[in-house]
C-alpha cells in the first residue's frame, strides 16, 4: 500500500513536471508579444508606422497604411484590440501625412486651412479626368528626395523630371505649376495632454522653403479622425527654419515637458536640440553636439546619448534643460551607433535600446544598469507603459516587452553579425518570438571596421556565448572557423538540410564541408559593372557581338563610340575613374576565382593578368566616350542626371548587384567574360553566411532559428540562392495600378473615338499615345525580379562561384603606408606593373609557405 | 631563522599566486596546446606540432631573423650603453642632464617615434639626403634588407636610455676610495677597469645582458608597423608568425612555435649565465 502510494505520488509528480515542461513556452513568454508588425510585400512596404505615442493612459500609434492613408490605432489595453480610425475623406488631399499626393490641383498651392471652404474667387478646377488616374498610378512611390534632386538638377540639364513624377501634373499649364509647389506634410505626431497632436508643415519644394509650422490635434470618433486646428499658436517658422540647413523641417523623437515641444532637428553638420513653447510658438534650439537620442529625464532634465565613431563608444549624459551641468552617466560599447532612451517618470527609471537588447536604468544610477529583455529593432524607439511592459516601435513593427529580468525568455540566443546588413536578423527574431515564446534573441551588430573580431578569442576559450555568427564567406575569421574545424554540423536540423537541397549548386558547394552541412547563405554582397543588354538589342546588338572575354571586352569598350555615334546613346554615366575602378575590382576578384576553379595556387605576376591590367589601365577616357572625373565635381562617380532613369540610353553602368543584379530598372546586368577564349566565364560571389558556435548551448534552438532565416531572405536573395525559384514577380501595386491605367486608357479611348475631327482629335490621340506610352513603361518597370533579369541570371549561372578568399584585398588592405608605393601600378599609379604584380606574390608566397 | 621564514610568506604569497596565476598555469596550460590538434575535439598529437612547426620554411626564415637581429642589436646595446654610461659617469655633475635625457625615448610610443623615423628613412628624407650629399646613392631605406638599419637603430636609440640608467647606478655603487687606493697604490686606468669596475659591474652587467637579448627578441611591433602582418623576408620575425597563426586561430602552431623559442632562450641564458660565472671566476682570481 505504501509502496503503491509512493508509485502513485512520483508519477504524479513527474506528470506535473512533464506539464510544467510542455507549458514552459507559455509560462516563459512573460506577456511579450509583437503588437504590430508590416513586411514588405514583393519588395514594397506597404504600410509603415510614423509613431506610437503615450496619450493619457492610452498609447496610439500612427501609421500610413497603404490604400486607406493614415490610420491612428488606439491602444487602451496593449494585448487587446485597439480601436482604429482612418483619415476623414473631406481632408484635403494635400495634407496627406508625408506624402507627394497632388490631388485637387489648384488646392495645393493654396493655403487655406484643412476643412475650410475654398475661397470663391479661387474654385476648384473640375478635372476629374485628369485627377484620378494621377493619384492611382502609383505616384507616391516616388520619394519627395527623388523629385528635390531633380528640381536641382532640372535647370541647368533642362532633364525631365523622373518617370511618374509627372503622371499627377497637368504640365501644359505653367501657371498651375509653379502654384502647385507647396505640399504639407505630418510626419511628426506626439501624444499631449491626453490628446494626439501632428506638426503640419507646409513646404514649398520648389522654391525649397517652408511656409508654415501648424499644429493641429487629431480629434478621434466614430472610426475616423480628422486633423483640426487648435487654439494654439502657430509656430514661428522663420525663426524656426533660420536654424536649418535646408528648407525642411521634421522634429525627431518628440516628446513633451510641461508645454514644450522638445525634439531633435538637423541644422547644418550636426543636429540639435530644438524646444519648441506650444503655449506661445516660440522656439529655442539647443547645440548639444552630435547626440544620438534625447529624452526628458528626472526633474526636467535633458538625458541623451553621444556616439564616438571612432571608439565605438556610446555615452549616456544628462544635463539640465539649458544644456548645463551635463554629467556623463554612463559608457557603454556599441557597435552600430544605434541606441534609443526613454525616462518613465512613475517609476524613475530610464530605458535604453542597446546592443539588441532593452536594458533599464532605475534612479539614474549606473550601477544598478541591467538588461531585462532582447530587442530585435535597430533604431528600436520606447514608450513605457503603466503595467510594467514598455513598447518598443520603429517604422514596421510594434513590440510588448516586460521589463522585469526575472520574467525573461528561459533561453537566450546571442548573435554576433559581423556584417553591414541586420534586417535578416530582425525578422527572423520576430518570427522566432512567435514559433518559440521562451527563447529571446539578442543580436548584437559588431562594427567589423572598428572592432576587433572576438571570434578567435571565444573559440580558443571553448565560449559558447554567442550562439550564431554572421560572418562574410571570404572573411579571415570564416576561414580560420572552417578550416580549423569551428563550424558546428547543421545536417541533423531537417528543414535547414531541406532548404538548402533547394539552392543552386554554386551556393551548396560553399555551405558544405566534408559534406556536411555547416553554414546557411543570408546575403549576397558582390558587385560588378553591368551592361544594357535591352539597349544594345534595341540599337541593333546582337548577343554574339558582345565580348566573351576580357581581352574582347577591351577590344569592344574601344568600338563603342564610333559605334553609337549619331545615336542618342551614353556609353557611360558615371566617372571614367568609378568605371575603371569597378572593372579593375571585378577582374582581379573574377582572376582569383578562375585561379581558384582551376585548382592553381595563386599567382598574379601571370602574362594574362599582366596583359589585361595593362589594358586597362591604358584605357583612354576620350577614346572609349566616358567622361573624366573633373575638379569641380563633389560627388565621386554620382549619377547627375535623371534622364539616365526616363531615357535608358546608357550602355555601362560601374554598380551592379552580383550574382543577381536586382535594381535593373536600366536593363543592365553584369558581364560574365572568360580569361581565355576555351576557358568558361567566371563571376565572382561574395556570401555572407551564418554559422553557429560549435559550444553552443542552444544549439538546437540556434539551428531553428537559422531555419526560420532561411524564411526571411531578401528576395533577391531567394532567387540568387533557391534554384525553385524562377518565376518573375511585379511589385505589389501593379495589378491595381494596371487596372487603373487599363480603366483611364478605355476612357481616353472613348474620348478618341467620340472627338470631332481636326484639333480635338489630334489632342485626344495625343493623350491616348501618352497614356499607351505610361502603360508600356508601367510593363517594363513594375518588376521587383523581371523576367530579364532572371534570364540573364541563368545565363550567368554557370559562371558564378563563391569567394573563399580574396586574398589580393587580403594583401593589399594589409600593406603599410611605406609599401603602398609598390602596389600602386596596379591601380594604375607609377611605377613598374610587374614589380607591383611580384610584389603581391611574394606576399601570397609567404602565406603559403606560412600554411595558410 | 625558521621564524623569519615563516613571517615572510605573507609577503610573498601575493607576489607567488600573480606569478603562479598569470605565468605558471599559462605556461604549462600552453604546453598542452602545443601537443594537440586544435580541433573541435582537440585530440592528443605528441610531437607532431613540434615536428611540422620546425619544418615550416617561414617559422625557419622568422627564428633566423630574429636571432639575427638579436645577435646584432643585443650585443651592440651592450657596448653602448656601457660606454655612454662609463662616459656620463665622468663628467659628473653635468651628466645629470644627460642621464635624464638618455631614458626620453624610452618613455616615448613606438608608433610616435616610427612615424619620425619613417620620415628621416624615407627616399627624400634627411639621412638620403646627407648621403647625396656627401656624393653616395641614395638607399632605399625602407625596402628589403636595407629595413634591419632603421630597425637596428631605432631599437638601439629606444633601450639605450635604459641600460645606460642600470649600469650608471652600478658604477656609482663603487665606492670611490677603491679607485684612490688603488691609484695610490700606482694602478694604472686599465688595470682599475679590469679590477675594480668590471668585477663589480658584472652581476648588472649579467642583468643588462638578459634584458637586452629580451628586447631584441620582442622587436616585431616596429616591423609590423612598417611592413604589416607579411614584411618583406629580411624583415620578417618569429613574432610575425606567431600573430599570423593566431589570427588565423592556429593557437597549436603558436604555442608550438613559443616553447621552440623559449627552449632556445633558456639555452643561450643557460650560456650567459655560464660565461658570467666563468667571467667573475676569472675576474676575480680563480675564486
Amino acid at each position: 500500500m505504501k509502496k503503491r502510494t509512493i508509485k502513485s505520488f512520483i508519477l504524479c509528480l513527474l506528470a506535473v513536471m512533464l506539464c510544467v515542461t510542455a507549458c514552459g513556452t507559455a509560462f516563459a513568454s512573460a506577456g511579450d508579444r509583437t503588437v504590430l508588425r508590416f513586411k514588405a510585400v514583393n519588395g514594397t512596404m506597404e504600410t509603415w508606422i510614423y509613431a506610437a505615442c503615450k496619450v493619457g493612459d492610452d498609447f496610439c500609434v500612427v501609421m500610413q497604411e497603404g490604400g486607406n492613408g493614415t490610420v491612428i490605432l488606439r491602444y487602451t489595453d496593449p494585448n487587446g484590440e485597439p480601436e482604429r480610425f482612418t483619415m476623414k475623406q473631406e481632408m484635403p488631399e494635400y495634407v496627406e501625412n508625408g506624402e507627394f499626393m497632388p490631388g485637387e490641383e489648384l488646392a495645393i498651392g493654396d493655403e487655406q486651412a484643412p476643412g475650410e471652404e475654398p475661397a470663391a474667387e479661387e474654385p476648384v478646377k473640375e478635372e476629374p479626368a485628369a485627377e484620378e488616374p494621377a493619384a492611382e498610378a502609383g505616384i507616391s512611390e516616388l520619394s519627395w528626395d527623388d523629385l528635390m534632386a531633380w528640381d536641382e538638377s532640372a535647370e541647368d540639364s533642362q532633364d525631365p523630371m523622373p518617370i511618374g513624377a509627372d503622371e499627377g501634373f497637368n504640365w501644359d499649364d505653367a501657371d498651375m505649376y509653379e502654384e502647385n509647389s507647396t505640399y504639407t506634410n505630418t510626419d511628426t505626431w506626439f501624444g499631449w495632454k491626453g490628446d494626439i497632436y501632428a506638426l503640419a508643415v507646409t513646404q514649398n519644394w520648389r522654391a525649397n522653403t517652408v511656409d508654415s509650422i501648424k499644429i493641429q490635434r487629431a480629434k478621434l470618433e466614430d472610426g475616423q479622425f480628422t486633423l483640426e486646428d487648435t487654439e494654439l499658436p502657430e509656430l514661428d517658422h522663420e525663426s524656426i527654419m533660420s536654424e536649418m540647413s535646408d528648407g525642411y523641417f521634421s522634429l525627431g523623437e518628440p516628446f513633451t515637458a510641461g508645454n514644450y515641444l522638445i525634439g531633435t532637428v538637423y541644422a547644418g553638420m550636426s543636429n540639435k536640440v530644438c524646444m519648441i513653447d506650444l503655449e506661445t510658438g516660440a522656439a529655442e534650439f539647443l547645440d548639444l553636439g552630435e547626440i544620438n537620442s534625447i529624452t526628458l529625464g528626472p526633474d526636467n532634465s535633458l538625458v541623451y546619448a553621444r556616439y564616438d565613431w571612432q571608439s565605438s563608444k556610446c555615452t549616456i549624459c544628462r544635463a539640465d534643460m539649458k544644456g548645463g551641468n551635463e554629467e556623463t552617466l554612463t559608457e557603454f560599447d556599441l557597435a552600430n551607433g544605434t541606441i534609443s532612451l526613454c525616462y518613465d517618470p512613475d517609476t524613475d527609471m530610464l530605458y535604453y535600446t542597446a546592443n539588441g537588447e532593452l536594458n533599464r536604468m532605475p534612479q539614474m544610477d549606473p550601477a544598478k544598469a541591467e538588461a531585462v529583455n532582447d530587442c530585435p529593432m535597430n533604431y528600436g524607439r520606447i514608450v513605457p507603459l503603466k503595467d510594467g511592459f514598455v513598447v518598443i516601435w520603429d517604422s514596421s513593427t510594434i513590440l510588448r516587452r516586460n521589463t522585469d529580468p526575472a520574467a525573461r525568455g528561459g533561453i537566450t540566443l546571442r548573435v554576433a553579425n559581423y556584417t553591414w546588413d541586420n534586417e535578416l536578423m530582425s525578422e527572423t527574431s520576430y518570427d522566432m518570438g512567435e514559433k518559440r515564446g521562451d527563447v529571446s534573441v539578442v543580436t548584437r551588430v559588431m562594427d567589423s571596421y572598428r572592432q576587433a573580431s572576438t571570434v578567435v578569442q571565444d573559440m580558443m576559450n571553448k565560449d559558447g556565448t554567442t550562439d550564431i555568427y554572421l560572418l562574410s564567406f571570404d572573411g579571415s575569421d570564416f576561414r580560420a572557423l572552417r578550416n580549423r574545424g569551428y563550424l558546428a554540423d547543421l545536417s541533423d536540423n531537417a528543414q535547414l538540410v531541406e532548404n538548402v537541397e533547394r539552392m543552386y549548386p554554386y551556393i551548396q558547394d560553399a555551405l558544405k564541408q566534408d559534406g556536411k552541412l555547416v553554414c546557411i547563405p543570408v546575403m549576397t554582397t558582390g558587385e560588378s559593372f553591368s551592361v544594357n543588354y535591352d539597349l544594345w538589342k534595341r540599337t541593333g546588338g546582337t548577343e554574339e557581338e558582345l565580348p566573351k572575354t576580357w581581352d574582347q571586352f577591351f577590344d569592344w569598350l574601344e568600338t563603342l563610340p564610333e559605334r553609337f555615334a549619331g545615336q542618342d546613346v551614353k556609353i557611360c554615366e558615371e566617372e571614367f575613374e568609378y568605371f575603371t575602378s569597378t572593372v579593375m575590382n571585378t577582374l582581379i576578384e573574377s582572376y582569383q576565382v578562375w585561379m581558384e576553379r582551376k585548382g592553381e595556387d595563386f599567382k598574379f605576376n601571370t602574362p594574362v593578368l599582366n596583359r589585361l591590367l595593362s589594358r586597362l589601365n591604358g584605357l583612354d577616357a576620350d577614346r572609349i566616350g566616358i567622361k573624366e572625373r573633373s575638379e569641380d565635381d563633389d560627388d565621386y562617380g554620382y549619377v547627375v542626371s535623371y534622364s539616365y532613369y526616363q531615357e535608358n540610353n546608357t550602355l555601362l553602368s560601374a554598380w551592379a548587384q552580383l550574382p543577381l543584379n536586382r535594381y535593373n530598372s536600366q536593363g543592365g546586368h553584369p558581364m560574365a567574360l572568360s580569361f581565355a577564349e576555351d576557358e568558361d566565364p567566371v563571376l565572382p560571389v561574395h556570401l555572407n553566411v551564418a554559422c553557429v558556435n560549435p559550444f553552443s548551448e542552444h544549439a538546437a534552438e540556434a539551428k531553428e532559428f537559422l531555419a526560420l532565416a532561411l524564411n526571411n531572405l531578401a528576395l533577391a536573395d531567394q532567387y540568387a540562392f533557391y534554384s525553385d525559384h524562377t518565376e518573375p514577380v511585379h511589385y505589389s501595386y501593379y495589378e491595381e495600378n494596371r487596372e487603373n491605367m487599363q480603366k483611364w486608357l478605355d476612357e481616353l479611348q472613348k474620348n478618341y473615338d467620340e472627338a470631332d475631327e481636326g484639333e480635338e482629335k489630334i489632342n485626344a490621340e495625343e493623350a491616348l499615345k501618352q497614356q499607351k506610352d505610361m502603360m508600356e513603361m508601367e510593363e517594363k518597370y513594375s518588376w521587383v525580379m523581371s523576367p530579364e533579369t532572371l534570364e540573364r541570371f541563368q545565363k550567368n549561372l554557370p559562371s558564378l562561384k563563391v569567394m573563399s578568399r580574396n586574398i589580393y584585398d587580403d594583401i593589399t588592405q594589409s600593406v603599410e603606408e611605406a609599401d603602398w608605393a609598390k602596389v600602386a601600378p596596379i591601380g594604375g599609379g607609377e611605377g613598374s606593373l610587374e614589380d607591383a604584380l611580384k610584389f603581391i606574390d611574394e606576399k601570397i608566397q609567404m602565406i603559403r609557405m606560412e600554411g595558410n | 631563522m625558521y621564524k623569519k621564514f615563516r613571517l615572510a610568506w605573507p609577503f610573498l604569497l601575493p607576489g607567488l599566486a600573480g606569478l603562479l596565476i598569470f605565468y605558471g598555469i599559462p605556461f604549462v596550460g600552453g604546453i598542452w596546446y602545443s601537443v594537440t590538434d586544435g580541433k573541435v575535439a582537440n585530440e592528443f598529437v605528441g610531437l607532431q606540432n613540434y615536428i611540422s612547426v620546425w619544418g615550416n620554411k617561414m617559422f625557419q626564415l622568422g627564428l633566423g631573423n630574429t636571432m639575427e637581429l638579436s645577435l646584432i642589436c643585443a650585443p651592440l646595446l651592450f657596448l653602448l650603453s656601457f660606454v655612454l654610461a662609463a662616459g656620463l659617469h665622468r663628467i659628473r655633475p653635468a651628466g645629470a642632464f644627460f642621464r635624464s635625457s638618455v631614458l626620453m625615448p624610452y618613455l616615448m610610443p613606438s608608433s610616435a617615434i616610427l612615424l619620425i623615423w619613417l620620415l628621416w628613412f624615407n627616399y627624400g628624407g634627411p639621412v638620403n639626403r646627407l648621403i647625396a650629399a656627401m656624393g653616395a646613392a641614395r638607399v632605399d631605406w625602407l625596402s628589403g634588407a636595407q629595413l634591419r638599419t632603421p630597425v637596428v637603430l631605432l631599437f638601439l636609440w629606444k633601450n639605450l636610455g635604459f641600460c645606460v640608467v642600470i649600469f650608471m647606478s652600478a658604477l656609482q655603487s663603487i665606492p670611490e676610495s677603491l679607485y684612490e687606493y688603488a691609484t695610490l697604490e700606482g694602478a694604472s686606468f686599465m688595470k682599475q677597469t679590469f679590477s675594480i669596475t668590471l668585477p663589480l659591474v658584472i652581476p648588472s652587467a649579467f642583468l643588462i645582458a638578459i634584458l637586452s637579448f629580451v628586447s631584441a627578441f620582442r622587436i616585431f611591433k616596429e616591423v609590423y608597423f612598417i611592413g604589416g602582418a607579411y614584411p618583406d623576408p629580411p624583415l620578417y620575425t618569429l613574432q610575425n608568425y606567431m600573430n599570423n597563426m593566431y589570427r588565423d586561430l592556429n593557437y597549436q602552431n603558436v604555442t608550438t612555435a613559443a616553447y621552440i623559442f623559449a627552449v632556445i632562450v633558456f639555452v643561450l641564458f643557460g650560456l650567459l649565465f655560464l660565461s658570467q660565472r666563468q667571467a667573475m671566476k676569472r675576474l676575480n682570481g680563480g675564486d
